[in-house]
């Protein structure tokens, strides 16, 4: 379809307007606010929609301001064969009118007009597609719904290689669909007629389970009613042959009870026959027990006196030897004792010695410790007092050998004189006396001077010279230290120290002994012990001889002492044994006294014992014959044993009728009667009160009609099988039926979206770059964009690029349909997103679609569209 | 003197057929009912002494009591005796309908339930002789042992027995399977002048005598019975036994096999169905065989949905009968576009046997409805 021109009068605030489009191309309709751009855009609709008298309020709007006038549009176009001028005015002297030119003229008017004109368009052009690709004024720039463009469908299957004739399938789409819902839910689920269905035949089935089990129930309790019956009949015919055979055997019984009773009977006399000759027979046998115990009693008492004598004797004789023995033991006894007294001072006496012994010697070891330790008291003063130790001796001593190497120097350069003894004589030298024996010399060493007296005869002085001076010096200092470290000593001379410091040594030795000795001597003990025992010892030897028995003499020494010991403890020995002997054999002798005296005893009782006996028997058999003599008692017992001989034979002959009858077989067959007439009977009793429950249940149950209640239950289940088994046959064909077409029209779909993609993208290149590509769902909607390798969903582009797209959309929209005549594309202001650079790409695409489509911009910003190439500017306002 | 009684059985009341609707099977038991006053009144028309039931009253003896009370409605209105003699159907067990109070207490006093096999004179110069089934599976043939203990008849006897016989019966060792041989013999030797038999659905003679008779059900009761909806007027006079079959049931139950194969057997098919008469009271067991296309299956269907309108029932088999789309199912139509491939796999999946193929021929005949050109 092609615009060629529109004109309006009277609408809303236009007075007139008319514009002419390009046929192929762009046309700019350019002109400020409320210059009746968008009533142009608008008109074209409401003029193909609505017939001119309708109170739409859409129509209603347009309604002129201030002009009691009705709103006239008019527009020449071309669509497929026809060109036409379409004219209405509305609602004010409402009018239409249709000039067809082309191909065959035609002039309509009104209603007439009005439904040629839906008709030419209906046959060239799809209304609903020209509206979706419409862009009014102010409306966000979107995808367009063009899922059921059916004509659209048309064309793009045509691009994709298709036919045209997907529109049929469409309808015939919608008609499944419908079909489909009246089954299903739109999410494929099952309505309630086809869960009712299946439900409700579950159901049935369920009550016809039900009752079948009750029919089978039923049928049970007929088979056992008639089964019971029938046990019933024969238990009656038993229960009667029972009772017959029972009374039977009850007679029987009464019959074998009279003869058991005879039996009893004569078992009763027999029993008391027994008695009376048991008795009979133990009075006799009592009678002649006492005639022969008296007789027994009799010569055991002539017996028993005869040997009282013997044994009155040798109980004598047994006492007599039992007295000696007594004595004999009795004197052994004593000395024995004595014997014990004599050991026991023996070994005092040795003890004693022993002790004194031992007390001498614990005095000796006293005495050397007391000695030791006085002797180191000593020498601990020597210790205390002396100071000479070894260092002092080796220190005097050295001072001594210098002094001795001084004074020999000296000695050796000094003038010595030799003195020799004429006769005895007495001299002084340096003031002391010197006596020289004849004949004796004594030579004189002078180191300084020395001045020899022959009293009242001569005083010699001689005196060394002055060489000797440093030699005298030397000497002097050597003796002065020595008298120095003597001195310091405590000694007067080196052969005092040597003196001292051996008394000094002595001394230690002293003290050391004094331990060796303790430790020798003490041993084991204390000092303070060994006073101790030494004072035990003293007090026991002391007094032992003043408190001795004098019985014996004391030995005069320890081995004297420990001979008389020994000998005293061998006689105790032997005393004790004989003692031993002697109770022995009294002890023997006691046991033959007493064994005599008891046998003697026992004689004796025995006597008087049977003496008592025999005055008794004697009484009791005087007493008994005189109640019944011998010859009476022999009598009874003899009457007696005939009796019991002939109850015997009374009671066998009972007893043989009796088992004659066979009692145990007759008892045992009548008892077990009575258990089986008891046993059918209970039975009888079950079944009877069994056959009642039975039937009462039948007359309960059976009336109820339950087989034809069964029989109505399959009919219903058929008929609702039947009914169900339609159901799903028609759901399950409309649900395949949907399912397998709407997947071919998917299917089909996504074949005829690669042309609009392509479309799509031819343009959008122009826009945004080489790379640019699109994702197209079958809906026919843009889902993804990708750009320079990146991929975006629709919906998360810009504004600017979502109206880009969707212009470019509608575009390609166009283009594709423009070889079936197309529709124009008319924008409202649109591309109000984009910025500058994009306008003059859009500007391209605008130019390259209107190659092949005509496109009408209204727009109150004309430089929008400065850069749409070629296009015809039309200014309103 | 001339003796005329009216022999009938198997009047199966409470009997049930599941591919009835309610309203059919409703229908069809009112006209056992009916069946029961048609014979009553033929009984009168006939001027028979009174009326032999042999056996199956009942369907069962589990019976609804509404079931059992218009039957003794019915026969109320039945104006001679009328003696029942309990079949394997509602044998005299404990569970008897016969014995339930709600029948003792409604029965009507021409009503006699023939409860063992002592002979009786139920009019005079005839002894009648019951064989009654005692329980559904009785130990000894009921026929046999009344036969057995029969003496030569002195008057006209007549013996009333309900089973099976051996002559149609494949399981001829049952014991309870009556045996022609027997019947025929007693007849010889007089032991018997006539047998009243139940249990076969159809008007039969039994052996050669003429003296043995199935008299049937009075209202038929499925497809393969032969002479059925009859009852039978006996005649005994003078040792001759006459016996009439007279109609007094008014359904039919009609078996066909269909063969379908053109254009011109579905016309036929639906010629037929409409030539047939009494349809309400008609049942129509149809087994379809053949091979057609859609189109001719949309008219096939048509034709048995008008069917189920206006029968009494209508039992289709038509496992039989193949669908198979060919060309011009579709060409008229000329599908194309997605639609066109829809048929087209849909023809391709019912190549397979199956349910599948099945629903797919159901999703096709639903495509051609849908279309407007399947109605």
């Amino acid at each position: 379809m092609r615009f060629i021109s529109l004109k309006l009068n009277n609408y809303r605030g236009i007075d007139t307007c008319e514009v002419s489009f390009e046929s192929n191309g762009i046309t700019v309709v350019q002109g400020p606010n409320e210059a009746g751009k968008t009533s142009l855009g608008e008109s074209i609709g409401l003029l193909f929609e609505f017939p001119d008298n309708s109170r739409n309020r859409k129509v209603m709007a347009i309604d002129p301001v201030h002009r009691d006038a009705g709103p006239e549009i008019e527009l020449v176009a071309e669509t497929g064969p026809f060109r036409f001028t379409y004219f209405k005015r509305f609602h004010k002297k409402p009018e239409t009118r249709l000039t067809v030119t082309e191909p065959v003229p035609e002039s309509l008017t009104g209603r007439e007009a009005h439904e040629r004109a839906e008709a030419i368009l209906r046959e060239t052009i799809d209304m609903d597609l020209w509206k979706a690709l419409t862009l009014e004024q102010g409306e966000e720039i979107s995808q367009p719904d063009l899922s059921k463009q059916t004509s659209l469908s048309a064309a793009l299957d045509r691009a994709a290689g298709g036919r045209a004739d997907d529109s049929q399938s469409d309808d015939l789409f919608e008609k499944v669909h419908k079909e489909y819902l009246r089954y299903f839910t739109e999410g494929g689920l099952e309505k309630k007629e086809l869960k009712e269905g299946a439900g409700l035949e579950s159901e049935t089935q369920n009550r016809i389970k039900e009752l079948e089990e009750q029919i089978s129930a039923l049928e049970m309790d007929i088979e056992r009613s008639s089964s019971l019956q029938t046990e019933l009949s024969e238990l009656e015919a038993r229960e009667k042959e029972q009772a017959k055979l029972k009374e039977g055997y009850e007679t029987a019984l009464s019959k074998i009870s009279d003869l058991k009773n005879s039996l009893n009977g004569a078992l009763l006399r027999l029993e008391s026959a027994r008695r009376i000759g048991t008795e009979a027979r133990q009075a006799n046998d009592e009678r002649q027990r006492l005639i022969e115990r008296v007789a027994d009693s009799n010569g055991r008492r002539e017996e028993l006196r005869s040997s009282e004598n013997i044994l009155e004797e040798a109980a004598k004789s047994a006492e007599k030897k039992y007295s000696e023995a007594r004595d004999g033991f009795e004197k052994a006894d004593s000395l024995k004792r004595e014997a014990e007294s004599l050991a026991r001072l023996r070994t005092n006496d040795y003890e004693y010695y022993n002790n004194r012994i031992n007390l001498d010697l614990l005095n000796e070891r006293k005495d050397r410790i007391d000695q030791a330790r006085a002797r180191a008291a000593e020498a601990e003063r020597v210790l205390a007092t002396s100071h000479v130790d070894s260092r002092v001796l080796d220190d005097i001593q050295t001072a001594e050998r210098v002094l001795i190497e001084a004074n020999a120097r000296l000695e050796t350069g000094s003038p010595h004189i030799m003195l020799c003894g004429l006769a005895r004589c007495e001299l002084e030298l340096d003031g002391g006396k010197l006596t020289l024996e004849k004949d004796e010399e004594k030579e004189l060493t002078v180191s300084d001077e020395k001045r020899l007296t022959l009293p009242e005869f001569i005083d010699i002085k001689i005196s060394a010279g002055s060489s000797l001076e440093d030699l005298s010096d030397a000497a002097a200092k050597a003796g002065k230290i020595l008298d120095d470290l003597c001195r310091k000593a405590a000694v007067a001379d080196p052969a005092s120290a040597r003196k001292a410091y051996d008394e000094r040594a002595e001394a230690e030795k002293t003290v050391a002994g004094k331990k060796q000795i303790e430790k020798a001597d003490l041993r084991d003990l204390s000092y303070e012990e060994l006073e101790q025992k030494i004072n035990g010892l003293d007090a026991r030897v002391s007094g032992y001889l003043e408190s001795r028995m004098k019985t014996a003499a004391m030995a005069a020494d320890l081995d004297s002492a420990k001979v008389e010991r020994n000998a005293s403890a061998e006689a105790l020995e032997k005393a004790a044994r004989e003692l031993e002997r002697t109770r022995q054999t009294m002890e023997v002798l006691r046991e033959v006294r007493e064994e005599k005296n008891g046998a003697l005893r026992d004689a004796q009782t025995e006597i008087r014992l049977l003496d008592e006996r025999l005055r008794n028997d004697r009484e009791s058999l005087n007493d008994a014959r005189s109640v019944k003599n011998d010859q009476a008692l022999q009598k009874e017992l003899e009457a007696a044993s005939k009796k019991v001989v002939e109850e015997e034979e009374a009671a066998q002959a009972a007893r043989n009728t009796l088992e004659a009858e066979n009692p145990d077989q007759t008892e045992a067959l009548a008892e077990t009667a009575r258990g089986s007439l008891q046993t059918t009977r209970a039975r009888l009793e079950d079944v009877r009160r069994e056959l009642i429950e039975v039937g009462t249940r039948l007359k309960t149950k059976g009336e109820e009609g339950l087989h034809e209640q069964l029989e109505e239950g399959r009919r219903q289940l058929e008929s609702i099988t039947r009914e169900n088994a339609g159901l799903f046959r028609r759901a399950g064909a409309v649900s395949l039926l949907f399912k397998t077409m709407r997947d071919k029209r998917d299917e089909s779909r996504r074949a005829y979206v690669a042309p609009l993609k392509q479309a799509i993208e031819h343009l959008g290149k122009l826009v945004f770059n080489s790379t640019f590509q699109v994702e197209i769902d079958e809906d026919l909607k843009i889902v993804k964009r990708t750009d320079q390798d990146i991929t975006v969903p629709f919906e998360s582009l810009s504004g600017g690029t979502r109206e880009q797209l969707a212009l470019i959309f509608r575009l390609a929209c166009c283009m594709i349909m423009a070889e079936d005549g197309g529709a124009p594309l008319i924008l409202d202001d649109a591309l109000g997103y984009s910025d500058s650079e994009r306008l003059k790409t859009m500007g391209a695409v605008l130019a390259k679609a209107a190659q092949e489509t005509q496109i009408i911009v209204f727009t109150c910003m004309p430089s929008r569209y400065s850069d749409v190439g070629e296009a015809r500017v039309v200014s309103l306002g | 003197m001339r003796i005329r009684f009216l022999q009938t059985g198997d009047w199966q009341l409470g009997m049930r057929r599941y591919y009835f609707s309610e309203g059919t099977q409703e229908r069809y038991s009112q006209a056992r009912f009916d069946a029961i006053r048609t014979m009553g009144q033929l009984a009168d028309d006939e001027s028979c002494q009174f009326v032999l039931v042999c056996g199956d009253v009942f369907e069962s003896n589990q019976v609804d009591r509404k079931t059992v009370a218009r039957a003794l409605e019915a026969l109320k209105e039945v104006r001679v005796p009328v003696y029942i003699l309990p079949g394997n159907h509602d044998p005299l067990d404990a569970g008897a309908v016969y014995d339930t109070d709600f029948f003792l207490e409604r029965k009507p006093e021409n009503v006699h339930v023939i409860r063992d096999s002592q002979p009786f004179e139920p009019v005079e110069g005839l002894e009648l002789v019951g064989a009654p089934w005692m329980s559904k599976r009785p130990a000894v043939n009921p026929v046999s042992e009344v036969i057995a203990g029969l003496p030569a008849a002195e008057t006209e006897r007549v013996l009333v027995a309900h089973g099976g016989l051996d002559k149609f019966t494949p399981d001829k060792d049952n014991p309870l399977i009556i045996s022609e041989v027997e019947l025929e013999a007693a007849i010889r030797e007089r032991k018997l002048q006539y047998v009243a038999l139940g249990d076969r659905h159809s008007v039969t003679r039994v052996g050669e005598s003429g003296r043995a008779w199935y008299a049937g059900t009075p209202e038929v009761t499925d497809t393969g019975e032969v002479s059925s909806s009859r009852v039978l007027v006996v005649d005994m006079e003078n040792d001759d036994v006459t016996v009439r079959e007279v109609q007094v049931g008014k359904w039919s139950f009609i078996r066909r096999q269909i063969e379908l194969n053109s254009v011109e057997d579905v016309q036929n098919f639906g010629d037929w169905l409409g030539g047939l008469e009494n349809k309400d009271s008609t049942v129509l067991k149809l087994d379809l065989a053949g091979s057609i296309s859609l189109t001719l299956n949309g008219a096939v269907e048509k034709n048995i949905a008008l069917a189920f309108d206006v029968f009494a029932a209508v039992d289709v088999n038509d496992d039989d009968l193949m669908v198979v789309p060919d060309d011009e199912d579709f060409s008229d139509l000329g599908f194309s576009g997605f639609a066109g491939k829809t048929v087209e796999q849909l023809r391709a999946s019912m190549d397979v046997k199956g349910p599948e193929a099945e629903n797919s021929r159901d999703a096709l005949m639903l495509l051609l409805r849908l279309s407007g050109s399947g109605e």
